[in-house]
């Protein structure tokens, strides 16, 4: 192996432990980007450089820098804030963000459009709420999901505890942070990052925590994953899997989505050993010669799952107990109002591609925020970009369900469909969109919806999500229908998901514009509506017809023709 | 560019001794081209007349006509008096305000002064040593002295023509004797200027001792055509595009011209005039409202032509002239317009407040088009600072333009040439162009001395041009940008730009003032304030300070700069004006303000 490793992997080396020259980027009023070092840097404290690409060109020509700004996502394990929480987020995102928050599928707020010279301000707001953007984004263990199950809430309560633990345990130790935005004391010297090293990992990592039957979190797309094992409202322990992942590059056949492994079952108190055993291995296995390569469903594809296995257990001492059975039966989110056991209400609140903003007729952000100041629960981000406002007592049920009325949160009809899909930010902000997304997907699914409608398959909820690149942020790789940008108005069309994220699709069409996408989703609608089985998704119905072969093996059949 | 070329390679090898090497580079010192050639062949002439006539040591020619220039109007009319005073066989000296010494004076018999007036009355930058002297202490008797002041002005300022009646008095008071009434000529002053030649040359000739009267001329090389005012050059557009973001409240273009490069030659601070277009929309207005035919023959300077193409190309339209508003009132029965004719302050506001057609809509008059092409004036070109360097661009000339719109009296107002430059014309017109020579606005000479530019919106157009030229020459001084406009995304001129020279090393520091980005309001000065002692030490180490911008940004940037001499320097105010004074003294700081 002489290849020379990843330019970011110096980047990082060079850091001082994640510093770089962040206070001097900052402070320099000439440009509103950060240097390109920086720039990487700044991932690993939340936020991403970004720019307005709608108008680059013209910016351009008319002899400005692009318009840079940055995105800024927060580390909130399990999605879960407090109202007081979300009054200071929504003023935040007002005044120093675009005026929009955008909820994302990793159960955290993004804000958009921050100006370089407001994000240390930013930064020390949200500090003020008690909520930090560490590890938001960069090489570390990213913001750990947890599935809101607001209908238990006692387990729920627990397994939260976990993704919480998770989520502390694997955060980077450097003061960096609490340096430069917080005005923090600097470290004299002989700082170490005991887990991470000072290169931390070869890529992202991500970890989610499942309470089954809902896999809303999608738990086997992530590199770690806990699948609570519960009697009742008792924690048992964990299935614990490894290895998921669905970033894949175009046109490259070394890279593929993957579904995590199964490693077996632990009791609670094993968690935090293993959630670290499994960072270490990837930390000195993993690839840092080519990011692409870098992910943790890589490094153990190329171990082999028994070495792998064997090495986190001798890692973290302990041995996987044989996989409990577990079953899945969703993916997507439960709208309206449930009742827990004890007596107190959930609203899920549709969010049409999570962003939260005041729009013509449609108040929702002034809606939250009127919410929030009543609310006594909290409130759950979902894995679907969508909202719950937990643990309402009965007393206030009447009034939060009409605030969320009068403000357009709960609007009438949507189609299943729509309420099962979802799609990633993409154009005009995030630099890896190859198509439009966020923009978009609603008005295609208007067209989408018209088709089932004339076959008459409109009651079936299909699962779409659209991303802008292949790098899944929308998870779309576990979708019924996937639809993945290629290139402005270009998208492959992906067939298979089972609908709760347990069967990884597969490229039925390459490089579809919109009128292709509608007339091949129209002659897929018309042998589903007259050959399905009862109950029949559309996801089994697509494999079961031929239309495309599952994915058992993504490493070995991922890419083959069809 | 001679000079450039000679500091480029150096002196060659030479028989004069290092005093004399330096007394004749002072003497050459800021000659433009033709100066150059000019002092050229009349040295080879002395150079070839054996034996040197003897003359005494400090005997002054005859006439002496001293220019202070803004633009080049006034240099312009001491140049084509210096010709024709040739032409008569006189020997005049023609000589800049900046580069005479005031002290030779006392020795001269003859002084003819061409001098502007700046917008608040002061003389131009090349006069302020002259003035200084003549205000100052010790007033030199100037008994011996005839004299002639032909000022340049423009009625529609308050203090018009306030510089060259202050020469007049300054003269006056100390015993100089006025050869011919003072001309106080406005913006129309050419035809004022020619009458005033022919008289002023007579009246020279009679004080003129006979014998030196027979000064042959020496015969000079027929030149290419030399482009001022009265002979623009016809430049084409070669591009235009649009500066600041789509979202900006101020629309600000970049413009490159191309130019023949043996034709027309400019350095770095030099100002480009330039003749425009009225707005189509504007004269079909100005025809219907006058109820005139837009293709009734009129006569105009000798040639006859349709109203409209006067109206479109030859009159000025947009900066109305309180003359026009004068003889507007005489035509109209208003009487409301009679009374403010009798109040010259309120017909100064009146007029700048107005275009010639809110005139024409509010105080409709009869008359016919003729009458109407009379009551107007000449359209006045307009200057831009030239944005860049023909070191780097030998055949472009680039322009910065803000252009001017606003609403009132019921109705859109756009700049005339900013108007046209931004928004009519097209890539591949032409428009008559001239280079107004801005002396006061140097870069140094030495190409190590550190420089501080400091300029606010389109006032960044010349520090372009320096960079520009400093890169070419690989001039080693350090370059300091300070910026001010209102807003970083969209009104950052030249942003890219500044961003690679800073890569590149070039550019070593920019400050930037944002006003409308932030609560507090930020301008250039406070920026300057912001970093005073960093600011201090470059000044200490030599550097040269540069401003341009509008007269508020001008003073402000002044009490800064006083304010942080005190503080850095511990002086009182009074020491500290000293030190500036000394400043522009020494040509390190200089000014363009507009």
């Amino acid at each position: 192996m002489d290849r020379p490793l990843n330019p970011n992997e110096l980047i990082k080396a060079n850091s001082r432990y994640l510093r770089g020259t962040l206070r001097e980027s900052i402070a320099d009023t000439a440009t509103g980007a950060l240097s390109p070092d920086d720039a990487q840097i700044s991932k690993f404290h939340g936020f991403y450089e970004q720019d307005d690409r709608d108008c680059r060109r013209e910016r351009q020509e008319q002899l400005l820098e692009p318009y840079y700004s940055f995105m800024l996502r927060a580390r909130l394990p399990g999605g879960v804030c407090t109202p007081a929480q979300w009054l200071a987020i929504d003023a935040v995102g007002s005044e120093l963000g675009n005026g929009t928050i955008r909820l994302t599928t990793r159960q955290t707020f993004q804000y958009h459009g921050i100006l370089k010279r407001n994000l240390k301000p930013l930064i020390q707001r949200i500090n003020q709420a008690m909520i930090d953007s560490i590890g938001g984004c960069g090489d570390v263990n990213r913001n750990v999901l947890c599935n809101p199950n607001p209908e238990r809430s006692a387990l729920h309560a627990e397994v939260h505890q976990w993704a919480q633990r998770i989520s502390e345990h694997l955060l980077p130790k450097t003061r960096a942070y609490h340096e430069i935005w917080l005005d923090g004391e600097p470290v004299a010297g002989g700082e170490s990052e005991p887990l991470y090293g000072e290169t931390y990992l070869p890529r992202k990592f991500k970890t989610a925590v499942a309470v089954p039957p809902h896999n809303d979190v999608d738990v086997y797309t992530n590199d770690l994953g806990f699948v609570a094992i519960a009697d009742g409202d008792r924690l048992l322990g964990f299935n614990v899997l490894a290895g998921g992942g669905m970033g894949a590059s175009h046109d490259d056949t070394t890279t593929f989505p993957r579904l995590a492994d199964e490693l077996g079952f632990i009791p609670p108190q094993q968690t935090l050993a293993v959630a670290e055993a499994v960072v270490s291995v990837q930390r000195d296995q993993g690839d840092r010669v080519s990011r692409r390569h870098a992910r943790l469903k890589y490094t153990i594809e190329r171990m082999g799952l028994a070495a792998f296995k064997a090495e986190v257990e001798r890692r973290a001492g302990v041995r996987f107990e044989p996989h409990r059975p577990v079953r899945f039966t969703s993916q997507g989110d439960r709208y309206g109002w449930v009742e827990d056991g004890e007596g107190r209400w959930h609203l899920t609140l549709y969010i049409e591609n999570g962003r939260v903003a005041d729009l013509a007729g449609a108040s929702l952000m002034t809606g939250l925020r009127e919410i929030a100041k009543i609310h006594q629960g909290d409130f759950r981000i979902t894995p679907n970009q969508n909202l719950v406002v937990a643990s309402v007592p009965a007393y206030q049920k009447v009034s939060i369900d009409g605030l969320a009325r009068e403000h357009g949160l709960l609007p009438a009809e949507r189609s299943p469909t729509r309420l099962a899909s979802i799609a990633c930010v993409a154009l005009p902000t995030c630099p890896q969109a190859m198509a439009e997304a966020e923009r978009y997907f609603p008005e295609l699914l208007e067209k989408i919806e018209a088709l089932a409608v004339r076959y008459g398959i409109e009651r079936q909820a299909i699962v779409m999500r659209m991303t802008g690149c292949p790098n899944g942020c929308a998870r779309p790789y576990v979708a019924e229908v996937g639809l993945i940008g290629k290139g402005p108005g270009r998208y492959n069309l992906q067939l298979g998901g089972d609908g709760t994220g347990l069967r990884l699709n597969r490229l039925y069409r390459k490089n579809l514009n919109e009128s292709e996408v509608l007339e091949t989703l129209d002659g897929l609608f018309v042998r589903y509506a007259a050959n399905r089985l009862t109950e029949e998704r559309f996801g089994d119905f697509v494999i079961r017809d031929g239309l495309v072969k599952p994915v058992i093996d993504p490493a070995e059949d991922y890419h083959e023709a069809d | 560019m001679q000079n450039n070329a000679k500091r480029a390679v150096g002196f060659p090898p030479h028989p004069l001794d290092g005093l004399q090497l330096t007394r004749l580079q002072q003497a050459v010192e800021g000659l433009n081209s033709e100066q150059l050639a000019w002092a050229s062949g009349y040295l080879a002439g002395l150079g070839s007349v054996q034996p040197v006539p003897e003359r005494a040591a400090n005997e002054a020619p005859a006439v002496t006509i001293l220019y202070a220039t803004q633009g080049g109007n006034a240099r312009g009319v001491a140049e084509s008096l210096a010709a024709s005073a040739t032409a008569r066989g006189l020997a005049p000296r023609l000589v800049s305000a900046d580069q005479y010494r005031p002290r030779d004076l006392a020795k001269e018999r003859l002084l003819v002064a061409v001098i502007s007036t700046q917008g608040e009355g002061e003389p131009p930058e090349s006069a302020h040593e002259l003035f200084k002297y003549l205000k100052g202490n010790k007033p030199p008797r100037l008994d011996g002295l005839h004299y002639a002041v032909f000022g340049l002005g423009d009625s529609s300022y308050e203090f018009f023509n306030q510089a060259g009646s202050q020469l007049d008095a300054l003269l006056q008071g100390a015993g100089a004797h006025a050869l011919q009434a003072r001309v106080d000529a406005d913006v129309d002053f050419q035809s004022i200027a020619a009458s005033w030649q022919e008289q002023l040359l007579t009246a020279v000739e009679k004080q003129q001792p006979a014998d030196q009267a027979r000064i042959i001329p020496l015969q000079r090389k027929p030149s290419v055509v030399r482009h001022d005012i009265t002979h623009p050059y016809q430049a084409e557009l070669l591009e235009r595009r649009r500066i600041t973001g789509s979202d900006a409240v101020s629309e600000v273009y970049h413009l490159a011209l191309e130019i023949d490069a043996e034709a027309i030659l400019y350095r770095p601070g030099d100002a480009l005039g330039l003749f425009f277009r009225n707005d189509p929309a504007l004269v079909e207005e100005i025809l219907a409202l006058s109820g005139l035919a837009g293709e009734a023959e009129v006569s105009l300077g000798g040639g006859s032509l349709s109203l409209a193409q006067a109206l479109a190309e030859r009159l000025e339209l947009t900066q109305l002239h309180p003359r026009v508003v004068k003889g507007w009132a005489s035509v109209s029965d208003d009487a409301r317009l009679a009374a403010l004719a009798e109040d010259a302050e309120a017909l100064r506001r009146f007029a700048r407040e107005r275009q010639f057609i809110d005139l024409l809509q509010a105080h409709p008059a009869e008359l016919d088009a003729q009458r109407l092409v009379e009551l107007l004036n000449n359209q006045q070109p307009r200057l831009y600072s030239i944005a860049s360097s023909q070191a780097a661009y030998e055949d472009e000339i680039h322009l910065t333009v803000s252009t001017l719109g606003y609403r009132a009296h019921g109705r859109d107002h756009l700049g005339g040439a900013s108007g046209y430059l931004g928004r009519r014309i097209a890539e591949g017109d032409r428009l008559g162009v001239y280079v107004a020579e801005n002396p006061g606005f140097r870069l140094p000479q030495a190409g190590d001395t550190p420089i501080i530019m400091a300029g606010a919106g389109t006032g960044i157009a010349p520090y372009r041009a320096f960079l520009q030229e400093r890169q070419v020459l690989g001039s080693s001084g350090r370059n300091w940008l300070v910026f001010g406009n209102r807003h970083f995304h969209r009104d950052f001129l030249y942003q890219t730009e500044w961003l690679d020279y800073r890569k590149q090393g070039l550019l070593d520091r920019i400050s930037l003032a944002f006003s409308r980005d932030q609560g507090d309001r930020a301008y250039v000065q406070a920026c300057l304030h912001e970093e005073g002692a960093e600011f201090y030490r470059w000044l200490q180490e030599g550097a040269h300070l540069y401003v341009c911008g509008g007269i508020a940004m001008e003073q402000a940037v002044r009490q800064s700069l006083l304010e942080i001499v005190c503080a850095q320097d511990g002086l009182d105010a009074e020491s500290a004006e000293v030190f500036i004074e000394s400043l522009r003294e020494q040509g390190r700081y200089q000014r363009d303000v507009y």
